[in-house]
C-alpha cells in the first residue's frame, strides 16, 4: 500500500477502473490508456500534482547552475571605483552595525578590486575580464545585480537558495517542481544533479533533497565516472538480453502475484521495472557526448571521456531535450577567502576559467536549437562576498548575504535586462532587490506555477518552496 | 438567479424572513437534514477550523471582527449588534446570513480566502445551528475515556473463540456490519506468520517453524507464535527502529561536515528499554529528563543508564563549518526540541507557533517559546557538551568475566600511571655534572642484514658513516676500558656531528639531516648493560632522547625542531651537533674484554646518524630510585593481553547527554521566530506547558523532568491517543487518524474513536506496557484477516479505513535488506553495538563536501541488521535514501511509502543483493542435500527444480504455484543455455559453476518480486 491514502485516492480509483474494466493488462497497456487519459484532458493540464498550470507556462525546463562558495560580485559584476577609493579604511560603522559576518574580525577593512572592468553590449553591463567568454551573453540574459539572502554560512545558505530554508529537512526546489509538474522524460529521472569541481558541494544530498515529499522527487545525481546513476549497470555477469529475460521473468511474477491478490501497486512495480530497463538503455546514451560535432564541443570547452563543468553543461542541454525537468550542475570552490589556494587575486581565474566559456555556451547552443525559449537557466552562488577583505595567507572576502548577482536567462525573461543596484560600496541594495524567495517564485511562475498555490501538507501544516514570503519579481519578465 | 435575487430581498428583510428564506435554501442536503443529528467533532469543527479560525480564532493578531469562533461564549453573546449565532435560530445568526450571502464584499469566507465552503458544508453549519449550536471540546483534548465495546450482530463471524473476545474486532467488525460489509476471511497460516514475523520481529521465519505452526492442532498456535516473537531479543530491534525514527536517530553531526559522533549506546538503551518492555511513562522521562532524576528520593543521582537515555534530546544536528555562530545553531537545535517533542508525545504541530500564534490549534507564540523555556537551560551549544564514557555491551549490563577484566584492566591502568609518574619524575631530574674523556673507537662497522661495511674513522676521533650505508643499518663499534686504578664506567655520552658529506651537513643522513636512533645497546662479553635515564641537548617533539633507551623498537631520538621550540630558543637548529648523555644503571668494571655499542636504526629509512663520537665518565651518578623498566614492560604487556579480550579494548566512547545550566538563560517571546529580536519589553517567559492544557490556569513549572511528567500524567490525553495511533498505523498502514502526526483541530477525525480511546486506555491501564498493546492488536481478527485487494471496496472504501481487510505495506528500507539477509541465511542476529558498513557502492561521497571514512566490513558485521548501518545525515547509505528511509535531519513520524525505478535498479542491480543471492541459492542446494525434504524421498540427485522451490519457499515461505514454478524453472533453463554458450560472461562472475550461477539468477528475481518487497 502506498503512502496518503487520501492523496492517491484518485489514482487507484482510475487504476481499479481499468482493471475492472478488464483490460488484459500487460503494463503497458495501462500505462498508453493512462496516457490516453491524460492528453485527451486539457492540453494546458500539467502532468504533477498540480493538475492544471496556475498561469501559463514560458518555460518547460530548468537549467540551475550553481557557483558553489560564493562567487565575488566585486571581482566579477560590480565595479566600485569608491570601494577602491577608500580601500583599506575602516567601513563606516552605519554600514556595518546590525551585520554578522562568518569570519571577518571586527577591524576588517574595504577593500577595492584589482580587477579591470569594461562596459559590455546595449545593455552595457559591466564585465570583469575574468569572464571574456560571458560577454557574447550580456545581452540574451537579465543581471540580477540586486540578490539577497538570509544566512552567511555555507551549508545553510546553500540549503536557502535550494529549498528556502536553512536547515535540511524541507524540499528543494527541483523537487517541488518535480512534484507539482512531473517530468517529460519517461526513461530519465525528472530531477537530476551534476557535480564538478575538487569535491561536493557543503550540504551534500540535503541540497537536492525532497525533503517531506515522496522520495521519488529527490534529485538524482548523475556521476560523472562509471555507472552515472547509481545501480545502473547490470552486475557482472550479467548482459543485457539475461537482464532483460530477468526482467520479464520478474513482472511475470509479478502478473500472477497481481492475480491472486489485485493490488493495483503490483502494477506500478511492473511499470516501474520496465522504466528501470529502459533507463539502463537511454542514461548511458545521454552521457555519450562524442556523439557531438567537433564545433559544439569546442563551443563548451567539452572534451569526451573527462569530467569538468563543459562537459555537464553539454549534458545539461541534452537532459533538457530529453524531457528531464530540472537540472543542477554544482561547480565548486568558489570560496575565497584568503587562504591557501583561495586568493582572490590569483585562485578566482582558475574557477572562472573553468566555467565561463561552458556557461555562455550553454546559452548560446540553447538558443540557436530554439531551446532556449522553453527553457530558464539560473548562474549563481549562495551569497556574494564583502566589501571588507580578509587577510589570511592571501587576500580575499568574507560571505556577504546582503547584496550580490546572479544572471537568469530564457523564456519568458527580459534579455538584457540589468535588473538592481547596490550602494557605492556593495554592502546593500540600493533598488530592484530580489529576496532568494522572490527568486523562487519567479522560477515557479515562469514553469507555470504559482508559488503560493503549490503547497504539501506535512505536520500537519501546508509547507510551500516560498514559506511565507516570496514576490514575483514581474519587472524582469518579457 | 433565482437564488441571488431571494439574497438580495433577504439582505434588505428582517429576520423573520431571514429565518424563512434559510430554511428554503436549496442545497444538496435539505432534505435529509433536520432531524439527522450534527456531529460536531466530525461535521461542524473541521468546517470552522478549516474556514473560519484563521480570521476567528484563537491568534489575536489576526483576528478580525473581534470575533471567536473557537470560544462558544463570543459568538453566541446577545449584546453583539448582529449576533453571529442564535441557538436553535439559523435565521436569526448573522453567521448563517454571511456564508449564503453572494455579495463579494459580504460573504464568508471571503473570496480572497480562496477557501470557499461547499453547500454540503453550509448546510451543516445551519443544521448545527437550528440543533441548539453546541460545542464539544475537540476530540483530542477531551479526556481519555474507557468506552463499552458495541455489540457485534453476528459474532459468529469471528475466526476463533478467543479472537472473538478482542474489544478491537468489535468496533471494527459493528462498523462493518453498520455498512453491511463482511470483513475479509483470515490469512492463511503461512501469509499470518510471515506477517507476525515480519510486523514483529523484521525477519523471516525458518521453514521449520513455518512447518511447526502448519501442523499444530492447537487453536492457540498463533498466540503462542506471538508471545514467542514479542519475546525475541530481535523485537527490541524492529520496535526501536520505529522509536529511533520519532527520535531522528542518526550517528553523524549533520550539516555540510556532517562529522560522525558517537551515538550507539542511546540506539542500545532504546532497544533494550524496548526488550525490557519498559513502561512508556518511564521510557518517556528518562529519556525527556533522565539527567534531572531521581525522582525518589532513595537515590542521589542518575543512573548511567538514564543518562545515556537522555541523549534523546542530543540527536539534534550540530553544525562544524567553519565561522558558524554557536548561538545560532543552539537555538535551531532548542526549536527541535521544541518541535520533536510537540510532534512525538503530543501529536501536534507546535512549530507553527515558533514565528506566531498557531492559525488553527489553540497553540500562541507565548505557548511555544514557554516550551522553549524548558529546553533553553541546555548546556550544550552546537558542540558535543557533556558527554559520559560508555564501553560497548554496557547498556545491557556485561558479563561477569567482563566485569572482572574491565575491574582488572582499571586496577592495572592504576598501576600503570602510577608507575609512568614515577619514570617521569625521575626522567626530569636535570642532568648531573659529570666529568668526560673520549673513547677511542675500534672496529666501527655498519651493518644492514648480513653485510657489513667499515665506517671511516677521523682524525679527531669520531667516525664518519659512508654513504654506501643505507636504510635501517645499525652501527656498531668497540672500545676497551680498562687499567689497575681505573674506575668503574656510570655514564656514556653520544654526540652526533655535522659533516660537510652528509645532507644539509647532518648530523643524521636523511635528507633534511635528520636521524631517529631507535636504540643505542651496550654489551660486554654478551652481556647487555642496560641504561637508566638519558638525558640530550634537544629532542624532536614526540622523539625525546629517552625512546633510544627503552627497549622499543618503535620509538626514537631525532633531533629535528618545531616552531615552538625555535621561539622557546631562536638560535636552536637541527643540522648542528647534538648530544645524548645516557646513564648506566649499573657501573661497568674496567676489564680486558671491549665493551660493545650498538646503534640501531629500526625505523623511517635512511634515518642514521652521519657522524659521532662517544665519551665515557666515571664520575660518581646522583642516587635515584632506580627506573623499573621492567616492571613497566609487564604492565604494558598484560593490559594488552586484557584489553585484546574486551570490546574495542575496553574503550569507552564519549556518549553525549543532556545537561542544564545551573543558571538557565532567561527566556523572551522571540519576534518573528527571530533568536536575535528577542521580545525583552514583554518580560521573560517561565517554563510551563501550552495554555489550553492547564485550562489558561499559571501552572509554573521549573525543568524538563515536569514536562516529561505531564505528558504522561493522566492530565494530558494526547500522549496515549497519539502513541497508540503510531503503533497501529505501523501494523495497518495507516493510522486510526489518517494525519497521525496532527491531532489538532486540522488533523482528520479518527475513523473509530471509541475504539482509539479503547485502546488508549487499555495501554495506559496495562501500565503502558507497548508489548502489550501491539499483543492487543496483532492477535485481533482484524489484524490477521487477509490483505488481499477487494474489487468490492474499492469505491465504498478505497483508503482501507474502515479495516473490511488487512493492507499489503511496502517493507521498510531497513527490513527489505533484512529480509534477504535472513532469506538467504547470512543474518548475524548479534544486538546492539557500534555502527557497521556493509557493502556500499563507490562514488556515493562524490557529491559531499567531504568523504567520509567508510570500511567496508567482511566478518558477521557485513550481514548485520540494516538497522545498525552507520547513518550519515549528508550522504546516507543509498538504500536508504532509495526506499524512503528520511535523512533525520527532523523528528520522523511516518515514512513515506514510494514504488521507483530507482528501487527496481537498487534491488536488481546492487552487488549487496547479488552477494546475498548467490547466498541463498548456496544455502537452498546445501539444506537440501543435508536434509532432503519428502519430496525428495526417492533419494534421486536433488534437481534444479527442487533447488528452485527450496528457494521459493526460502524466499516467500509459500510453496510456488505450479504456474510460478513453471515460469521460473523456464527462466532457469534459458539461463543455463546462455551461460553455456556465453562462459566468458561466467568468468567475469569470478569462474563461478554454470549451476551455481543459474540458481543465483533465480534467487534475485525472487528477491525483487512484488510479493518480496512487500509484507502481505
Amino acid at each position: 500500500m502506498l503512502d496518503g491514502p487520501s492523496d492517491l485516492l484518485q489514482q487507484h480509483r482510475r487504476r481499479a477502473f481499468l482493471s475492472a474494466a478488464g483490460v488484459g493488462f500487460g503494463s503497458l497497456a495501462l500505462k498508453s490508456l493512462i496516457a490516453q487519459e491524460s492528453s485527451a484532458q486539457e492540453a494546458s493540464a500539467a502532468r504533477g500534482a498540480i493538475g492544471q498550470f496556475h498561469v501559463p507556462p514560458k518555460v518547460k525546463n530548468v537549467i540551475f547552475l550553481f557557483m558553489a562558495g560564493g562567487p565575488s560580485q566585486l571581482e566579477l559584476f560590480e565595479d566600485k571605483p569608491v570601494l577602491k577609493e577608500f580601500h583599506g579604511k575602516l567601513p563606516p560603522e552605519s554600514l556595518t552595525q546590525g551585520r554578522r559576518f562568518a569570519f571577518l574580525p571586527a577591524d576588517a577593512k574595504l577593500m577595492g578590486t584589482n580587477r579591470t572592468y569594461q562596459r559590455y553590449g546595449q545593455c552595457g553591463m559591466e564585465l570583469s575580464s575574468l569572464l571574456p567568454y560571458h560577454q557574447q551573453i550580456v545581452d540574451k540574459v537579465c543581471w540580477l545585480r540586486g540578490m539577497k539572502t538570509d544566512v552567511f554560512n555555507h551549508g545553510p545558505a546553500k540549503l536557502f537558495m535550494n529549498c528556502g530554508f536553512q536547515a535540511p529537512g524541507r524540499p528543494s526546489i527541483g523537487s517541488w517542481v518535480t512534484y507539482g509538474l512531473g517530468s517529460e522524460s519517461e526513461s530519465l529521472p525528472g530531477f537530476v544533479v551534476l557535480q564538478s569541481g575538487p569535491r561536493g558541494p557543503r550540504g551534500g544530498n540535503t541540497l537536492w533533497s525532497a525533503g517531506f515529499l515522496p522520495s521519488k522527487f529527490q534529485g538524482v545525481p548523475l556521476r560523472s565516472q562509471g555507472s552515472p546513476i547509481l545501480h545502473l549497470s547490470n552486475p557482472k555477469g550479467i548482459s543485457s538480453s539475461l537482464q532483460q529475460s530477468f526482467i520479464d521473468t520478474t513482472n511475470d511474477l509479478n502478473r500472477m502475484r497481481y492475480e491472486e491478490v489485485s493490488d493495483p501497486e503490483i502494477q506500478t512495480r511492473i511499470a516501474a521495472y520496465e522504466t528501470a530497463f529502459r533507463m539502463q538503455t537511454s542514461a548511458p546514451e545521454l552521457m555519450r557526448i562524442d556523439d557531438e560535432t567537433p564545433e559544439t564541443l569546442d563551443l563548451y570547452g567539452a572534451r569526451p571521456g573527462t569530467s569538468s563543468f563543459a562537459n555537464n553543461c553539454l549534458l545539461a542541454r541534452r537532459l533538457v531535450e530529453r524531457g528531464v525537468r530540472f537540472v543542477q550542475l554544482y561547480h565548486t570552490d568558489w570560496d575565497h577567502h584568503g587562504g591557501k589556494n583561495q586568493d582572490i587575486n590569483a585562485d578566482l581565474d582558475k574557477v572562472c576559467m573553468e566555467v565561463d566559456q561552458a556557461s555562455a555556451a550553454l546559452v548560446l547552443d540553447l538558443e540557436r536549437r530554439g531551446l532556449l525559449d522553453e527553457t530558464l537557466v539560473i548562474w549563481g552562488g549562495e551569497f556574494g562576498r564583502t566589501p571588507m577583505g580578509e587577510v589570511r595567507e592571501s587576500s580575499g572576502r568574507d560571505h556577504h548575504v546582503d547584496a550580490f548577482t546572479m544572471w537568469v536567462a530564457g523564456g519568458g525573461i527580459k534579455p538584457g535586462m540589468i535588473h538592481g543596484a547596490t550602494d557605492e560600496l556593495g554592502f546593500s541594495v540600493t533598488e530592484g532587490l530580489v529576496h532568494v524567495h522572490d527568486l523562487h517564485a519567479t522560477i515557479l511562475h515562469l514553469l507555470g506555477i504559482d508559488h503560493q498555490r503549490l503547497t504539501y501538507r506535512f505536520q500537519g501544516r501546508d509547507y510551500r518552496l516560498t514559506d511565507v514570503h516570496g514576490r514575483l519579481v514581474s519587472e524582469i519578465l518579457s | 438567479m433565482m437564488c441571488k435575487r431571494i439574497v438580495v430581498i433577504a439582505v434588505l428583510l428582517i429576520s423573520w424572513a431571514n429565518a424563512l428564506l434559510a430554511y428554503q435554501h436549496p442545497h444538496a442536503d435539505s432534505k435529509k437534514s433536520h432531524s439527522q443529528k450534527v456531529d460536531f467533532q466530525k461535521e461542524v469543527r473541521p468546517i470552522l477550523a478549516n474556514h473560519c479560525f484563521a480570521c476567528h480564532g484563537f491568534d489575536d493578531k489576526s483576528r478580525q471582527a473581534d470575533l471567536r469562533l473557537d470560544l462558544p461564549s463570543d459568538p453566541t453573546d446577545p449584546n453583539r449588534a448582529a449576533p453571529t449565532i442564535v441557538p436553535g435560530h439559523p435565521g436569526s445568526s448573522e453567521l448563517v446570513r454571511r456564508i449564503l450571502s453572494e455579495d463579494p464584499d459580504e460573504i464568508m469566507p471571503p473570496p480572497s480566502t480562496k477557501k470557499p465552503l461547499s453547500a454540503t458544508q453550509k448546510a451543516v453549519l445551519e443544521r448545527w445551528i437550528a440543533q441548539g449550536a453546541h460545542y464539544e471540546k475537540h476530540w483530542a483534548f477531551a479526556p481519555l475515556t474507557r468506552p463499552t465495546p458495541p455489540e457485534i450482530a453476528d459474532p459468529n463471524n469471528f475466526s476463533a473463540a478467543s479472537i472473538a473476545s478482542n474489544p478491537i474486532d468489535h468496533w471494527i467488525r459493528s462498523e462493518l456490519e453498520r455498512r453491511k460489509l463482511k470483513p475479509a476471511p483470515q490469512s492463511d497460516t503461512t501469509t499470518l506468520v510471515r506477517r507476525l514475523y515480519l510486523d514483529l520481529i523484521g525477519t523471516l521465519p525458518s521453514l521449520e517453524e513455518v512447518e511447526a505452526i502448519q501442523v499444530d492442532p492447537q487453536p492457540d498456535k498463533i498466540d503462542r507464535l506471538i508471545e514467542h516473537l514479542l519475546a525475541s531479543p530481535q523485537f527490541g530491534e524492529r520496535w526501536g527502529r520505529f522509536w529511533l525514527d520519532q527520535a531522528r536517530y542518526a550517528d553523524s553531526n549533520g550539516f555540510t561536515i556532517d562529522g560522525p559522533r558517537p551515538m550507539w549506546p542511546y540506539r542500545d538503551w532504546v532497544i533494550a528499554a524496548i526488550n525490557a518492555d519498559m513502561p512508556f511513562d518511564r521510557f518517556t522521562i528518562e529519556q525527556l529528563a533522565g539527567d534531572l532524576l531521581p525522582v525518589d528520593s532513595n537515590s542521589a543521582k542518575p543512573t548511567k543508564n538514564q543518562l545515556i537515555a537522555s541523549a534523546f534530546q542530543r540527536n539534534t544536528m550540530i553544525n562544524e563549518e567553519g565561522g558558524v555562530k554557536a548561538d545560532q545553531y543552539r537555538h535551531e537545535a532548542i526549536v527541535d526540541r521544541v518541535n520533536t517533542t510537540g510532534a512525538v508525545w503530543l501529536g501536534l504541530t507546535i512549530g507553527c507557533a515558533q514565528c506566531h500564534t498557531h492559525k488553527y490549534d489553540p497553540i500562541s507564540i507565548d505557548d511555544y517559546y514557554r516550551l522553549y523555556a524548558f529546553f533553553n537551560a541546555c548546556s550544550d551549544s552546537n558542540a558535543a557538551g557533556p558527554t559520559i564514557d560508555v564501553l560497548e555491551g554496557e547498556v545491557f549490563g556485561l558479563p561477569e568475566s567482563v566485569l572482572a577484566d574491565l575491574s582488572k584492566l582499571q586496577q592495572l591502568s592504576q598501576q600503570l600511571q602510577e608507575l609512568e609518574a614515577r619514570i617521569k619524575k625521575v626522567n626530569e631530574a636535570p642532568e648531573p655534572e659529570l666529568a668526560w674523556e673520549p673513547v677511542p673507537i675500534q672496529h666501527a662497522l655498519g651493518f644492514e642484514g648480513e653485510e657489513s661495511l667499515a665506517l671511516i674513522p677521523l682524525d679527531d676521533g669520531s667516525v664518519l658513516v659512508p654513504d654506501s650505508i643505507r636504510g635501517n643499518a645499525t652501527l656498531k663499534f668497540e672500545f676497551v676500558h680498562t687499567g689497575n686504578d681505573a674506575k668503574p664506567i656510570t655514564a656514556l655520552r653520544l654526540r652526533t656531528l655535522t659533516h660537510d658529506s652528509l645532507p644539509q651537513n647532518g648530523p643524521g643522513r636523511a635528507s633534511n639531516g635528520n636521524f631517529v636512533l631507535t636504540e643505542i645497546q651496550i654489551l660486554t662479553n654478551k652481556n647487555k648493560h642496560p641504561f637508566s635515564q638519558a638525558w640530550a641537548d634537544h629532542s624532536q617533539p614526540k622523539y625525546p632522547v629517552a625512546h633510544a633507551i627503552d627497549a622499543d623498537p618503535k620509538t626514537g631520538w631525532a633531533i629535528n625542531t618545531d616552531a615552538a621550540q625555535v621561539q622557546a630558543k631562536p638560535d636552536l637548529k637541527m643540522n648542528t651537533p647534538h648530544s645524548a648523555v645516557l646513564a648506566l644503571a649499573s657501573p661497568i668494571a674496567p676489564a680486558s674484554a671491549p665493551i660493545e655499542v650498538f646503534l640501531m636504526h629500526e625505523i623511517n629509512k635512511d634515518y642514521l646518524i652521519g657522524r659521532f663520537a662517544l665519551d665515557k665518565s666515571t664520575s660518581p651518578l646522583p642516587v635515584h630510585d632506580p627506573v623499573p623498566t621492567q616492571q613497566l614492560e609487564e604492565l604494558k604487556a598484560q593490559i594488552a593481553e586484557l584489553s585484546r579480550r574486551l570490546p574495542n579494548q575496553g574503550r569507552p566512547v564519549a556518549q553525549m547527554v543532556s545537561q542544564d545550566q545551573p543558571q538557565p538563560p532567561t527566556t523572551y517571546r522571540m519576534l518573528r521566530g527571530d533568536f536575535l529580536s528577542p521580545d525583552q519589553e514583554s518580560g521573560p517567559l517561565s517554563p510551563s506547558i501550552p495554555s489550553i492544557f492547564r485550562d489558561g490556569e499559571d501552572l509554573p513549572m521549573t525543568n524538563r523532568l515536569d514536562l516529561a511528567k505531564w505528558l504522561v500524567s493522566p492530565e494530558n490525553p494526547l500522549t496515549a491517543r497519539v502513541m497508540v495511533n503510531r503503533v497501529w498505523m505501523k501494523l495497518f498502514g495507516t493510522g486510526l487518524v489518517e494525519t497521525e502526526n496532527d491531532f489538532g483541530l486540522q488533523g482528520s477525525a479518527p475513523s473509530h474513536p471509541e475504539l482509539l480511546d479503547w485502546l488508549a486506555s487499555d495501554w495506559v491501564d496495562s501500565g503502558w506496557s507497548l508489548k502489550h498493546l501491539i499483543h492487543r492488536i496483532v492477535s485481533s481478527a482484524t489484524y490477521q484477516q487477509s490483505s488481499d485487494w477487494r474489487a468490492d471496496l474499492v469505491e465504498i472504501d478505497p483508503a482501507n479505513r474502515l479495516l473490511a481487510r488487512q493492507s499489503r505495506i511496502r517493507l521498510d528500507a531497513e527490513i527489505l535488506r533484512d529480509r534477504a539477509l535472513s532469506a538467504s541465511g547470512s543474518l548475524t542476529t548479534r544486538i546492539g553495538g557500534p555502527s557497521v558498513h556493509p557493502p556500499q557502492p563507490a562514488g556515493v561521497y562524490n557529491f559531499t563536501q567531504n568523504v567520509k571514512n567508510w570500511t567496508e566490513d567482511t566478518g558477521a558485521n557485513r550481514y548485520r541488521k540494516t538497522m545498525y548501518t552507520e547513518f550519515y545525515r549528508s550522504a546516507p547509505y543509498p538504500l536508504f535514501t532509495t526506499f524512503d528511509s528520511p535523512d533525520f535531519s527532523t523528528v520522523c513520524t511516518r515514512r513515506s511509502r514510494t514504488n521507483t525505478p530507482l528501487q527496481a535498479l537498487t534491488l536488481a542491480n546492487d552487488p549487496v543483493f547479488w552477494e546475498l543471492s548467490l547466498q541463498l541459492a548456496d544455502r537452498a542446494k546445501r539444506e537440501l542435500n543435508q536434509t532432503p525434504l519428502a519430496i525428495h524421498s526417492d533419494q534421486t540427485l536433488v534437481s534444479a527444480q527442487d533447488r528452485i522451490r527450496r528457494m521459493v519457499l526460502l524466499a516467500w515461505c509459500r510453496a510456488p504455484s505450479d504456474s510460478e514454478l513453471d515460469r521460473l524453472c523456464q527462466f532457469r533453463a534459458s539461463t543455463l543455455e546462455y551461460y553455456r554458450q556465453n562462459t566468458k560472461e561466467l568468468e567475469s562472475l569470478g569462474g563461478l559453476d554454470v549451476d551455481r550461477a543459474t540458481d543465483a539468477q533465480v534467487a534475485r528475481v525472487l528477491f525483487n518480486t512484488d510479493e518480496f518487497v512487500n509484507r502481505d
